[in-house]
């Protein structure tokens, strides 16, 4: 008897739960930076010569690896972000609604002095991802920025099939090309994969080119400022891991 | 009516029992909350539930990793189980499936204390209340919490070994090593966890003292066949959509995610991490490879070698079977200990109550797995920019692989004052 009270009452309160629970929807996409924000990459390794070779030989031309080399930074400063704006899509034809990035770009340089930007530039993004074209594949395999969040949007493009998006732990892009994949057939000459990984914000954090295997080409990574936080964390986590080892040294020792 | 019986008398007796059994319900209300709610989108539970979906309007479509959040990684006939749960809806369904974790919880707390009290060594106190004080830490780990709120499916994986394990520990007849086995095999289905459990089945020795190597084929070869039976059901399902073979083999060997940072403790992937950040160029197979040829073959010339009582050979078999596995696979996250704590649990019994190997090794990584290790998986998030090595569970593996190895090949009697035994010895069981 007293077991059946206990069934009741359980499926009386899952019931109750269940209509109370809000069924809160996934939240809409978003712009993760802000105005004024600024992102500083380095390069520490890019072969032009391999890139030359695999990307043809324009690959530095324009966007985000223009005149790319290694041992240089390159710097951007967000002028204004907007979610409304209309641009003409070659995939359907019509004005689509875009996510927009405009910035200061300072381009890649081993110039410790920044002085004044070398141009403006602005980046979109459909707000609807159908609107991208099939097996679409990203100027630079990967987007140095993306809308939040990230595995949502890029989930709902239909990208090229070598794609893999990540989000369990960083939210990351890993993407495979096969040789003569993209470029009317003529590029890449040999296999390559990217992997990208992103901030919170939704800004490229590393870009690793690799060909063969997993040897790097071009690494990319943002610049991360030694803050108080940091400093304090890297003292904690150096602590414990000493502190663990001491103690493991202790128990093989007596 | 028997079982709430004794639920109320270790709710009177134990305090320890009753604190427990509040957390673990916390445990199970704060994560049903969290998951119908803010984490309606981002839980393992999902991923399941799309399985199953999937398998029932379009199995080719199973190893498409855009249908999921997150990569969908176990084998075909695994989505089977999740088909009725998609049937009842998210809500319905993630419900049910949770207060079957709970259940499942407390079928294995119920083996735990039946395999303890077989195994269990006379020298250890012949009361219940270390039993029950194991039990709830097992209870209130913090690995639960984690699990329930993925809505993982860790704990079948643990029932159904500890099933396996009581029924090889309690029956000695081919029938029953067949059905212990079957059940083994039902939980690689689930979830292969248990994979590299499979060669620990075969009954094999070699005796040091005597040079002689002892092996009971018709057990093993029932075992063999008991385990191998489910997982091969499989193989109709590759053969019948060849396409789900190549995503199978892409999403667990060759994509792109073994490759991503991520803050699995196995020694496979902070290898990778560390080839990752110092742009090491690598082969993520190969290191996999490198790692399972040295750490399992350690395990298993250890275990061939080892001088066990016949019995409890099979509970070691599992756990150096399982710290092969989580040492060695790319990803092993905080709530896959919920497989191995409990087989830690019976090595405590099982060992002599002032066993070495039992305090310096196996109780200090039981604790930390318990309690530290979700700790230092949260410094990770904050630390991988530069440091996104999560090596201090793994230094605790590490730790009982050798505390194992070392007790294993120790020369000290493993027979003496087992109860169980003894009675059988006796002619009492």
């Amino acid at each position: 008897m007293r077991l059946k009270i206990y069934l009741i009452s359980y499926i009386l309160f899952l019931v109750i739960f269940i209509s109370l629970t809000p069924h809160v929807k996934a939240s809409d996409y978003e712009i993760g930076v802000e105005e004024g924000n600024i992102f500083i990459w380095n390069c520490h390794v890019c072969d032009n010569n391999k890139l030359d070779d695999i990307l043809g030989e324009g690959w530095d031309n324009e966007g985000f690896f223009e005149d790319l080399e290694e041992g240089t930074r390159m710097k951007w400063k967000i002028r204004d972000t907007d979610d409304d704006q209309k641009i003409y899509s070659s995939e359907t034809k019509d004005n689509e609604t875009v996510y927009s990035l405009e910035f200061a770009k300072w381009k890649w340089t081993t110039n410790d002095n920044w002085g004044d930007e070398d141009k403006n530039e602005e980046i979109y993004l459909f707000k609807d991802p159908d609107d991208f074209s099939d097996d679409y594949i990203f100027p630079e395999f990967a987007p140095v920025w993306i809308i939040l969040p990230m595995g949502e949007y890029l989930k709902n493009i239909d990208l090229y099939e070598g794609y893999n998006i990540d989000a369990r732990v960083i939210d990351s892009i890993t993407c495979v090309i096969e040789r003569g994949d993209f470029d009317d057939d003529k590029y890449p000459k040999e296999k390559i994969k990217v992997v990208a990984m992103y901030t919170e914000q939704g800004i490229l954090k590393s870009y690793k080119l690799y060909i063969g295997d997993h040897e790097v080409i071009l690494d990319i990574s943002l610049e991360t400022f030694i803050t108080i936080n940091l400093l304090l964390l890297s003292i904690i986590t150096a602590f414990l891991y000493v502190g663990i080892i001491y103690f493991i040294y202790k128990i093989m020792k007596s | 009516m028997k079982c709430l019986e004794s639920f109320k008398d270790l709710w009177i007796r134990y305090t320890v029992f009753r604190i427990a059994v509040v957390v673990h319900i916390c445990y199970f209300i704060i994560s049903l909350i969290c998951v119908l709610t803010i984490l309606r989108d981002q839980n393992d539970f999902l991923i399941y539930f799309n399985a199953g979906g999937i398998f029932y309007n379009n199995i080719n479509d199973l190893y498409n990793q855009e249908n999921y959040i997150w990569d969908y990684r176990y084998l075909p006939l695994s989505a089977v189980f999740f088909v009725p749960f998609y049937l009842l809806g998210f809500d319905l369904g993630f419900i049910i499936f949770h207060t079957l974790n709970l259940l499942l919880n407390i079928l294995i707390c119920v083996l735990l204390y039946k395999i303890i009290k077989i195994v269990r060594k006379e020298d250890h106190e012949q009361d219940d209340k270390r039993i029950i004080l194991y039990i709830s830490l097992y209870l209130v780990a913090a690995p639960q919490m984690f699990n329930y709120i993925l809505g993982q499916i860790n704990l079948y994986i643990t029932f159904f070994m500890l099933v396996a394990l009581y029924v090889f520990l309690k029956y000695e007849d081919l029938k029953w090593n067949l059905l212990g086995s079957l059940v083994l095999g039902l939980s690689i289905v689930l979830k292969p966890t248990a994979l590299l459990l499979i060669p620990f089945l075969i009954v094999v020795n070699y005796d040091l003292n005597h040079k002689k190597l002892i092996f009971d084929f018709p057990k093993s070869l029932i075992r063999i066949i008991g385990v191998v039976f489910p997982i091969s059901l499989n193989i109709i399902i590759f053969l019948l959509y060849p396409k789900l073979w190549d995503g199978f083999i892409e999403t667990n060997f060759t994509g792109g995610n073994p490759l991503t940072l991520n803050f699995s403790f196995s020694i496979t992937k902070i290898i990778l991490n560390f080839c990752y950040m110092y742009n090491i160029p690598f082969n993520q197979i190969y290191v996999l490879l490198f790692v399972f040829g040295i750490i399992g073959m350690i395990g298993y010339v250890v275990f061939l070698f080892g001088r066990y009582h016949e019995r409890d050979s099979i509970i070691y078999g599992f756990t150096f079977g399982l710290v092969i596995t989580l040492l060695v696979y790319y990803d092993s996250w905080n709530h896959h200990l919920l497989n191995l704590t409990p087989l830690l649990i019976i090595l405590i019994f099982i060992l002599p109550r002032k066993s070495e190997i039992t305090n310096k090794y196996i109780k200090k990584g039981f604790f930390f797995f318990n309690f530290f290790d979700l700790a230092f998986m949260g410094l990770w998030f904050l630390t991988m920019l530069w440091f996104p090595y999560n090596f201090a569970s793994t230094i605790f593996l590490v730790l009982i692989f050798y505390g194992l190895s070392k007790h294993s090949l120790s020369t000290e009697d493993k027979n003496f004052n087992n109860k169980h035994i003894n009675k059988v010895k006796r002619g009492y069981v």
